[in-house]
């Protein structure tokens, strides 16, 4: 590409440790044309982020450029000195972090850093910066910007301060704006604000984005151009629209089938086995051979280079026409429920629910010390974080807990293993009533039968113990078996769990995120449990990870005929998983409905504006409804439906009345005025 | 199950000589020359009986003809005398070896008593919470708001007051150590809590509480383990303190029984015959004490700096 802004080419990013240099992006090359977004997807550890570091000259040492070149408009930039470098970040290459809580200086208010950016970059006097600061802010959305100006970063939200740091990446008008991660710590709904803000200022500012993330759905959004990381390489890289509907790598082919889908129902995902090799173990030849089901010599032994198909770049040997005799491409396709004899629905008894939690209430108290509140008159804080949630549980079946963070979806989780108190209400396991179990030797039982499976795979296991050990916690604990019946008990609870019996030895430290998973569900399986608490047991997952650990549960859930609770914020995952969905707001359920009908007739307006707000990869180029309002301080609920300020259907009743679940025509449970009056 | 003890004690052993800390340390001079030191000190006051020429304490070695003479490089020094000797004719020496091993002993032990107490008292108070919290830490601050010393001092006296006359000799020793120890225990247990705090909330500790663990269990086998680092490396850089903290208390003459001299037993002795020229008899145990604890603080230092992973190397 002659003209184009940036030109990447045959990058190598290299970190010298004491065992040797790690090369973590190895010869990459890529360009951006003017204007155009270029999306850069990949798992953790892929060399994406470290791509972007390199172009701004902000790799963190001891990392260093060890080889190619970036051109910015045909000028080189990767030999610049610090101090011209810095004049080429903000004044030509914009950039946008992962959090917007560590982007912003919380010592100065943020009208103060952006006439400084202004100032510094484009020469003005502080009140011509004034008034292009206040401009900016009003094109990201800040309501009432001039009265915002002078506050500071932690009078603002999450949503709006990533709108700042948005406006603080164009304000010297760059040409460009690396993007890493820029919705990821956001909720689903405030995504979908910052997507559409960055999509309309980039176009009206004809300003080339080089968008960094691990969401395809994002991608699908935004990117004109994609390219797919893989172990620091660029495997492949083409049109957006191409790249969703045929992907030619094998990788991508996988990684495509094993995004769970909103928009359709899977009754099984792809699944790559295996994990991307650590940088100190990438194999010879194509990095992915291992894991590719299509892997010939050639693939172990040569490295691939981008092979041109059409309008894309595959590095892949299965592209190339010199070679005459090659395995056929891998089949990658989701298995589909259209594609399936629907099965009876197995006899559930509603009768006797195996868990029943009836007007549950759970209040935090989050006041200030005693003498603060003295000396500042203030009373006491309550957050309701649960607020009268009722639903039961059959036995055999998934239960999904959706909402954004905040909404008390993983409150309702600790409430019913009993890691916080309840304030009111009953919860009852198996005809149990939590209220008549006073002591441990009354828990006991039920312990056993009620396992929790947490998000985050690396504070869930305990750093100084052998996985064999993790595992064999609760069997000790029960004693269920000793010795030789223990070790072989911890064997087969790892086999089932997809690992290997010798991985046993090994500490948490030593697995990837996805097999740290595997251990903690082999844990949670150790004491044969007849009920399963999953919070989020694949947000912290990669991709092609989170596809294993889904099936992993799917078929554990058969195997084992375990009923799930799984608490998501993610609805395409719990289409795929859950037999039915409670929608969480603001500590009460909202909607709770079948999935199927959830999904096809969603009726709270909430339940609406979140499946509109998903990003999914069947959006390529399509334009999406405006969601609106963020969520309210949990300290102050509004009155009546709390959902009331956001919802577009609200009037005076929604304000002063609270909802109360009732079954509408569809099948579902709404608690909506607006869904009962039928407006 | 022999077999596989043994494969861990081995795997572990190769761990730690190939762990990140090993490597710094084969890489730092500053670590290795301390720890040389630290290393000749322990050895010579472990094996004192056997290196040191003369025993000092055993009167009927003592000769008054021998008393007072300089280090052996100066005029009327005596080779078999190599530091010179005290107004008793005792070598100094050998007096050092002896109560450098005493100083040793009281500092390493005193350390022992304060980390057992102040993590035991610190795991309590993260992990329980609420009253309990509260009630040992106001505790810690009242006793952080007098000198570590005055502390010592305060139980040192109360102990000699219970305790009859004739038993005093044999334990005053073990009295020492109690006194410094408790005197120190409010730091372990400020970082304890702390890092207790931090663990308590992670998830792995939720599912054993989930799996159903006793408390107890809980914070011993699986908080203490994720807690204790940092403790080793305070103790490191306590345990210079506690020896100067005795030869403080030595010096003022409350410390130690005199039949069994600590160096700050002997510097208190020596420093009567400052004025009349001896400086011997005072300067080598002051040096012996200043290396031992400078070695001790060096290596604590080094260890601090090393085992943080944001040092950056």
């Amino acid at each position: 590409m002659p003209n184009a802004l940036l030109q990447v080419s045959h990058l190598r990013v290299e970190f010298p440790t004491r065992h040797g240099v790690l090369t973590a992006v190895d010869d990459v090359s890529f360009d951006i044309a003017p204007g155009e977004v270029l999306g850069v997807v990949g798992e953790s550890g892929a060399g994406k982020s470290l791509t972007g570091n390199a172009v701004i000259g902000l790799l963190e040492p001891p990392g260093r450029i060890a080889g190619g070149e970036i051109h910015l408009e045909g000028q080189r930039i990767d030999r610049l000195p610090l101090q011209e470098m810095r004049h080429v970040r903000g004044r030509r290459i914009g950039s946008v972090f992962q959090d917007p809580l560590t982007s912003l200086n919380p010592l100065y208010t943020i009208g103060q850093q952006l006439t400084e950016t202004i100032q510094v970059h484009l020469g003005l006097s502080a009140n011509d910066a004034r008034r292009r600061a206040v401009e900016l802010l009003q094109e990201v959305g800040i309501a009432a910007p001039e009265q915002r100006f002078d506050q500071y970063p932690h009078e603002f939200s999450g949503g709006m301060r990533q709108r700042v740091v948005i406006a603080l990446a164009l304000c010297a008008n760059p040409r460009l704006i690396v993007a890493d991660e820029p919705t990821t710590a956001l909720d689903v709904s405030i995504q979908a604000q910052i997507i559409a803000v960055l999509k309309r200022l980039t176009r009206e500012h004809d300003t080339a984005v080089m968008l960094i993330t691990h969401d395809m759905g994002v991608i699908a959004e935004i990117a004109d151009r994609v390219a797919v990381m893989y172990a620091g390489r660029i495997i492949e890289i083409g049109p957006t629209r191409e790249m969703i509907n045929s992907p030619r790598h094998p990788y991508t082919m996988g990684l495509m089938g094993s995004i769970p889908s909103i928009k359709e129902d899977v009754v099984r995902l792809v699944q790559i086995d295996g994990a991307m090799p650590r940088l100190d173990a990438i194999p010879a030849g194509c990095a992915f051979n291992p894991r590719c089901p299509s892997a010939f010599d050639r693939c172990r032994s040569e490295r691939p280079p981008l092979i041109h198909v059409g309008a894309m770049g595959v590095a892949c040997w299965l592209y190339d026409s010199s070679i005459d005799t090659k395995p056929n491409l891998p089949s990658f396709e989701p298995v589909r429920a259209r594609d399936v004899q629907p099965t009876e629905p197995s006899l559930m008894n509603i009768e006797q629910p195996l868990l029943e939690l009836r007007d549950v209430v759970c209040h935090y108290d989050v006041s200030s010390p005693w003498l603060n509140r003295r000396i500042d008159h203030r009373p006491r804080q309550m957050v309701k974080a649960v607020d009268g949630v009722s639903f039961a549980l059959r036995r055999g079946e998934t239960m999904a807990l959706v909402g954004e963070s905040g909404c008390g979806k993983s409150t309702v989780a600790r409430l019913i293993v009993g890691l916080s108190r309840l304030n009111g209400g009953t919860i009852a396991f198996d005809g149990a009533n939590f209220a008549t179990l006073k002591s441990r030797a009354d828990w006991a039982p039920l312990r056993r039968r009620m396992q929790m499976i947490f998000q985050d795979p690396y504070a869930s296991l305990n750093p100084r113990w052998r996985a064999a050990d993790i595992i064999a916690e609760p069997i000790r604990l029960y004693g269920l078996a000793k010795d030789e019946a223990l070790q072989r008990r911890v064997d087969e609870l790892l086999v089932h769990a997809g690992l290997s019996p010798r991985d046993g030895e090994k500490y948490p430290h030593e697995f990837s995120g996805g097999q740290r998973q595997r251990v903690s569900v082999a844990r949670a399986l150790a004491g044969e449990p007849d009920f399963l608490i999953c919070d989020e047991p694949t947000s912290a997952l990669a991709i092609s990870t989170q596809a294993q650990i889904l099936n992993l549960m799917k078929d554990l859930q058969e195997r084992h005929k375990l009923t799930y609770l799984f608490i998501s914020h993610n609805l395409a995952i719990v289409r795929y998983l859950a037999d039915r969905v409670a929608v969480m707001y603001l500590g009460r359920i909202v909607e709770m409905a079948p999935t199927a009908t959830l999904f096809s007739r969603p009726q709270h307006p909430y339940t609406r504006m979140l499946l509109d707000a998903v990003p999914d990869v069947e959006m390529v180029g399509r334009a999406r409804m405006p969601v609106a309002g963020e969520i309210p301080n949990p300290l102050a609920p509004p009155s009546g439906c709390a959902f009331h300020p956001r919802c577009p259907l609200a009037n005076g009743r929604c304000k002063t009345e609270v909802p109360m679940l009732k079954t509408v025509p569809s099948g579902s449970d709404a608690a909506c005025h607006a869904v009962e009056e039928g407006r | 199950m022999n077999g596989t003890y043994l494969s861990r004690i081995t795997s572990f052993f190769y761990r730690a000589c190939n762990s990140e800390l090993a490597y710094r340390f084969r890489h730092s001079s500053t670590a290795i020359v301390a720890a040389l030191v630290c290393l000749v000190c322990i050895v010579g006051t472990l094996l004192a009986p056997w290196l040191a020429p003369h025993h000092p304490f055993d009167l009927k070695t003592l000769d008054l003809l021998d008393s007072l003479l300089p280090p052996f490089w100066l005029q009327d020094g005596k080779s078999s005398y190599p530091l010179g000797t005290d107004n008793q004719g005792r070598d100094i020496f050998s007096a050092i070896l002896y109560g450098a091993r005493i100083s040793l002993f009281v500092g390493v032990g005193s350390v022992f008593f304060s980390l057992v107490l102040g993590v035991i008292l610190g795991l309590l108070a993260g992990y329980a919470g609420g009253k309990t919290d509260a009630f040992i830490m106001r505790v810690a601050d009242v006793q952080l708001a007098f000198p570590a010393i005055l502390i010592a001092l305060l139980i040192d006296g109360i102990a000699r007051l219970l305790i009859p006359k004739d038993a005093q000799e044999q334990i005053a020793l073990y009295v020492l150590i109690l006194a410094i120890g408790f005197s120190g225990w409010v730091q372990y247990a400020r970082t304890v809590r702390g890092s207790t705090m931090v663990e308590k909330r992670k998830e792995y500790v939720q599912a054993a509480h989930i799996i159903g663990r006793h408390p107890a269990a809980i914070m011993f086998q699986h908080v203490l383990p994720n807690v204790i680092g940092p403790v080793f490396i305070i103790a490191t850089l306590h345990i210079g303190t506690a020896v100067i903290t005795e030869a403080t208390l030595s010096y003022l003459g409350i410390g130690v029984p005199p039949t069994r001299p600590s160096l700050g037993m002997l510097i208190r002795n020596g420093n009567d015959f400052l004025f009349s020229g001896e400086w011997w008899i005072v300067v080598f145990p002051g040096l012996m004490l200043v290396t031992m604890v400078l070695s001790i603080n060096v290596l604590g230092n080094w260890l601090r700096e090393g085992l943080n992973p944001r040092a950056g190397l």
